[in-house]
């Protein structure tokens, strides 16, 4: 049960990123669902299109890999929005499950998963915005509907 | 009189052989116990820095452990208005801080046994109730258990809880590092359920590696330390913090020998005094009574 909590989490978190990136990036995509490791909650209804007027720049979310390994998006696009929807073919961004593992691999347990990846990336700015990080409930009150508690109580 | 000098050399060498036996066992090298034949032991690599302080690990720790409902429910943020330990019904617990380097954002750090490498409360133990396993996890077998409670005096800690209730069958109850978990290939609950990341389930060597390269990529974010590497003798669990580590309640100034070195020289002297003096000075006496009677 709470394998299957943890796992519906990280999957909604997972899910309403991935189809944001995908089908979102730059595209002027409006609201994502993110399911993918939906567990716990009901999937997270991602609001790209607002989000794009409330962050500086994509890189605010999506972050810009440091590695030889992945190519950066910076390498061939200006990374700025008005840019980027016009010269970037969505199809061919990455998602963060490319990268991400659902479970931690032995051989790089420093990387994180796609569930902390997915958290992390909203955290970075929700941490110091609403009651995120200051309540266990902001969990519910800013990005997840509580349907596991629903069925609790 | 040649008896008299010969006795009196013979108890000097005997004083001097213990002295040596003393001395020898705590001038060894620091592992009391060689821990270099388990290199994939596992750890937990905790970056305080991640952690939001939803309690998901706390929740996912009750509902592995199948212990007893909590009276405040797991998403209350009331209960960090007081430090808590951690309890019979929780074996781990979440406390709040106040952030000395951004007072927007707290810091949370979440406490359980720590998994020594040499822990103090398996040498302290009279039964033997202490298991150091192989893959890391301090173990603890209430069956042979009487209810001392010194090892909840020497934790460090302060992880080992007791079971008030059960005054018959006396239980110490403690983080169990999720050991059935890991040995069928699985990671602990709370490292699981945590949704950031905070917690990093792996071999102890790996993770030290990753907690160094963190602290070198980003040094503005991390106090140039992991606590828990060296402390105690070092610990399987491993944290990593924006803030110097006592600021955040973390035992300081523990020293980096096992805390099981300071009683372990005179400790194994004891057993070869209480046997081999008496044989010895026994002889001594029967020969000199034999002497006495026959003159």
């Amino acid at each position: 049960m709470k394998r299957a909590i943890v796992l519906s989490i990280a999957t909604c978190c997972l899910l309403a990123l991935a189809p944001a990136l995908a089908a979102g990036a730059g595209s002027g995509q409006k609201k994502l669902v993110l399911n993918r490791i939906e567990e716990m909650y009901a999937p997270v209804v991602f609001d790209h299109a607002m989000h794009e007027g409330q962050a500086s720049g994509c890189n605010d979310c999506h972050h810009q890999h440091k590695n030889a390994a992945v190519q950066s998006c910076g390498d061939c696009h200006k990374i700025d929005a008005a840019v980027f929807k016009k010269t970037a073919d969505a199809r061919k961004i990455k998602a963060c499950r490319d990268c991400h593992p659902a479970s931690v691999k032995s051989d790089d347990p420093g990387k994180p998963t796609l569930k902390a990846a997915y958290h992390r990336a909203c955290f970075r700015c929700h941490k110091d915005i609403g009651s995120v990080g200051q309540d266990p409930k902001g969990c519910t009150e800013t990005c997840h509907a509580a349907k596991a508690q629903a069925k609790r109580d | 009189m040649p008896n008299h000098v010969n006795r009196r050399e013979f108890l000097a060498t005997l004083a001097v052989a213990g002295g040596t036996v003393l001395v020898g066992g705590t001038s060894k090298a620091f592992a009391s116990k060689d821990l270099s034949g388990w290199p994939d032991r596992f750890g937990m690599l905790v970056d305080l820095t991640e952690c939001v302080g939803c309690r998901s690990c706390e929740k996912a720790c009750n509902e592995a452990n199948a212990l007893p409902k909590p009276e405040v429910p797991f998403d209350e943020k009331s209960v960090f208005d007081q430090k808590r330990r951690p309890t019979a019904s929780a074996y781990t617990v979440v406390n709040r801080y106040d952030n000395a380097k951004n007072s927007g954002t707290p810091i949370y750090r979440k406490v359980q046994c720590n998994h020594c490498n040499e822990p103090s409360c398996a040498a302290a133990c009279p039964v033997r109730a202490y298991t150091k396993t192989p893959e890391g996890a301090v173990l603890y077998n209430k069956d042979v258990c009487f209810g001392c409670r010194y090892c909840m005096v020497a934790c460090p800690f302060y992880a080992p809880a007791y079971d008030y209730e059960s005054a018959l069958e006396p239980r110490i109850v403690k983080c169990t590092f999720c050991h059935e978990r890991v040995k069928k290939g699985g990671i602990p609950a709370c490292a699981a359920a945590c949704p950031v990341g905070t917690l990093t389930f792996g071999k102890r060597k790996d993770l030290v590696e990753v907690a160094r390269r963190k602290i070198r990529q980003s040094p503005d974010r991390y106090v140039d330390r992991i606590y828990g590497e060296l402390d105690a003798g070092g610990t399987s669990w491993l944290y990593l913090s924006p803030v110097p580590f006592e600021t955040l309640d973390y035992p300081k100034g523990l020293p980096e020998k096992p805390i099981v070195e300071n009683t372990k020289g005179f400790l194994s002297a004891v057993p070869m005094v209480l046997t081999i003096w008496p044989a010895l000075l026994g002889m001594c006496y029967a020969a000199n009574k034999n002497k006495e009677g026959k003159e």
